[in-house]
């Protein structure tokens, strides 16, 4: 309500109402990055290359802490290469040695070849800093609408403008 | 006074709370109250406090990266937290729906407190009077009235019945504004609310009139009063 | 604006926490389905040759090519939330400067197979005959007792094991391991079992008895590799 915006009080309530909102996402998704101790603990599959375990727009839940065994051969790791942005949902096939220097390939399920050519020019192993998290739980599907965000940007700001609109136009 | 410009959805509870809500500031600042907005205030402040902590996060974390902050990143989501669950705490114990603080120039002091029931469209008003120099002991009373006693059917809000409701019911607000308090006929003499000057005779009005009105139920906090006007009523009856 | 994007909301609200109490229910039911996975895997003829990493590398490294033979029964590991399982076989070794032989820092995957559940066989990435052959199998049924069981005699791996250093011949106290991974429709995924856990047993057997791998082969030997007989998994 517009005659709300008259008293200030008020209407700075309903503007950190909607900030609050923004906010405890933003520090839940932080909370959970602590928890796990990756800086993105929940990621979207956006290749065909674990198929058919992971499609496109499936859900994983990241883990990235080391309690009890080192990351080993067997779990799906997503990783970072120097100079690219997206980072890859792989499984670890081959680890040479232990702790941080240990060296370790990656290979899609799906890929005929292991990930050497993925990874950065010289670089043959991954390294456990490289790796942002292994895969331990699984939801398919719901992150379907972050790709059809990413491929259709303007859906972000629509999206983005609804929440704002709703949010300052009316309480709860 | 004049009925609000703006206009409602007549089946939306929460709009036709707020509007309510936010028409008795409009109406006790208009009849010389003042407003306290100390509740508001922590609320605001902690609520911004929140806010600004999860900022300087979001700032860190997008300037920095997460390995590099992530200590901290604990820290401000742990502060966060606890703010937040504060708000909480503040917001349902605290404040638990009060909608409006203020004194008049008397001194004596007011608390309102609203609520709904899910899909039942009365307003429940919690009123607490404190009056100046009694030494603390307040007086409450509770009135439940339909919406649509002051809401008409397309949804504009009509100021007079709200306001009378509260001039009627209770005596300081009466005092303040004695051209809206409505004098129902079923009453008695006792009902009368011009002359009366102590506590007890003012008491006496309040109950008498909750007693006719089947909608509005009194309940004195301060232990005494209850048992004490009766008699009084009684007496005079 | 007041009532339809509030329904709206309410009914996508309500719409998602249904289906998120469904899920953690499906996913929940995960624990109650036993599993006694078991495996027996044999080594059988290895090889070490010197070859290039890739075409174009002027490096000469070691390659060992481990044959063996699997048999092993996983049925047990599908269930209704099941959507695949992916079974591999490594070759784990200890550093060869290591004290301590028994800790095999060194682990490779030589070969692995996917098998899915029948509710994901649309899914795999195979040739048209296979696939209908695949959905064949399991026509009508949500789980196929079937699936999971592996008889292999004489396997030629997959891929080709290396290490860093480029030296793998006369490499002692090498071990074949049996490892499954699950993969659930929803929920969390789950490795070869270390320790038992109520419902759900530790792989019975799964690890190969500990052997050397050869010297070097010499180049004329190298003709007599491809007669075996190998059986596809099912």
């Amino acid at each position: 309500m517009l005659s709300a915006l008259r008293n200030p009080r008020q209407a700075a309530s309903q503007i950190i109402t909607f900030g609050l909102i923004l906010s405890t996402a933003f520090m839940m998704w932080k909370g959970l990055s602590v928890i796990a101790d990756s800086p993105s603990p929940i990621v979207v599959v956006l290749s065909g290359s674990m198929e058919p375990a992971f499609q496109r727009g499936d859900l994983l839940f990241l883990w990235n802490r080391n309690f009890f065994e080192e990351t080993k051969v067997g779990e799906i790791v997503v990783y970072n290469v120097k100079g690219k942005d997206i980072p890859i949902v792989h499984r670890v096939v081959r680890k040479f040695g232990t702790g941080s220097e240990a060296q370790l390939l990656t290979k899609g399920d799906n890929n005929v070849a292991d990930d050497t050519e993925l990874y950065a020019r010289g670089q043959d192993y991954l390294e456990r800093q490289d790796i942002i998290g292994s895969v331990v739980g699984y939801i398919p599907f719901v992150g379907y609408v972050t790709i059809m965000l990413s491929e259709h940007p303007w859906l972000k700001t629509v999206a983005l403008g609804i929440m704002g609109l709703t949010a300052i136009l009316q309480r709860e | 006074m004049a009925s609000s410009q703006e206009k409602i959805a007549v089946y939306s509870l929460s709009d036709l709370k707020h509007t309510s809500d936010d028409a008795i500031p409009t109406y006790l600042n208009s009849i010389s109250f003042t407003q306290s907005h100390f509740l508001a205030d922590v609320r605001l402040g902690l609520s911004y406090l929140a806010f600004a902590i999860c900022a300087a996060c979001f700032l860190w974390d997008y300037k920095l990266g997460f390995e590099d902050t992530k200590y901290y990143t604990a820290i401000a989501v742990a502060l966060y937290a606890i703010i937040n669950s504060s708000l909480s705490i503040w917001i349902w114990v605290v404040e638990r729906g009060i909608v409006y603080v203020g004194t008049n120039k008397a001194g004596d002091w007011i608390s309102i407190q609203s609520a709904t029931k899910k899909h039942v469209p009365i307003y429940n008003l919690t009123i607490t009077v404190t009056e100046a120099g009694k030494g603390g002991s307040s007086r409450e009373t509770k009135l439940s009235r339909p919406f649509r006693e002051w809401f008409d059917e397309t949804g504009a809000f009509v100021a007079l019945p709200f306001q009378q409701m509260f001039a009627s019911n209770v005596d300081i607000v009466g005092k303040a504004d004695p051209k809206r308090v409505v004098v129902e006929k079923k009453k008695g003499a006792a009902a009368k609310l011009d002359t009366s000057k102590t506590m007890d005779e003012k008491l006496l009005n309040l109950l008498a009139e909750s007693y006719v009105d089947v909608a509005a139920e009194d309940a004195g906090t301060s232990s005494a009063t209850p048992a004490k006007g009766t008699k009084r009523r009684g007496k005079k009856a | 604006m007041h009532s339809t994007i509030t329904r709206a909301q309410n009914i996508f609200g309500f719409f998602t926490t249904v289906l998120f109490v469904l899920g953690a229910i499906i996913a929940s039911t995960d624990f109650l389905a036993p599993r006694t996975p078991s495996a027996d895997v044999f080594v059988k003829d290895i090889q070490v040759v010197r070859g290039r990493p890739h075409y174009y590398s002027t490096k000469k490294e070691e390659y060992a090519s481990i044959r063996f033979s699997l048999s092993a029964d996983f049925s047990s590991l599908f269930n209704w939330n099941t959507k695949q399982i992916f079974v591999w076989v490594s070759a784990t070794w200890p550093e060869p400067s290591a004290s301590n032989k028994s800790i095999h820092t060194n682990e490779a995957v030589i070969w692995d197979t996917i098998i899915t559940s029948p509710s994901s066989d649309h899914l795999q990435n195979i040739g048209p005959v296979a696939m209908k052959k695949l959905i064949k199998s399991a026509k009508g049924k949500s789980i196929d007792p079937s699936r999971g069981k592996i008889e292999l005699r004489n396997q030629k791996p997959k891929y080709q094991i290396t290490a860093p250093s480029g030296k793998l011949a006369e490499l002692d106290d090498v071990l074949l391991k049996v490892h499954y991974n699950i993969q659930p429709w929803v929920g969390i995924l789950t490795w070869t079992q270390q320790v038992e856990f109520w419902n759900w047993k530790v792989i019975e057997g799964g690890v190969s008895k500990i052997f050397k791998l050869p010297a070097l082969k010499k180049k004329d030997e190298k003709k007599d590799e491809k007669k075996k007989t190998t059986k596809k998994a099912t």
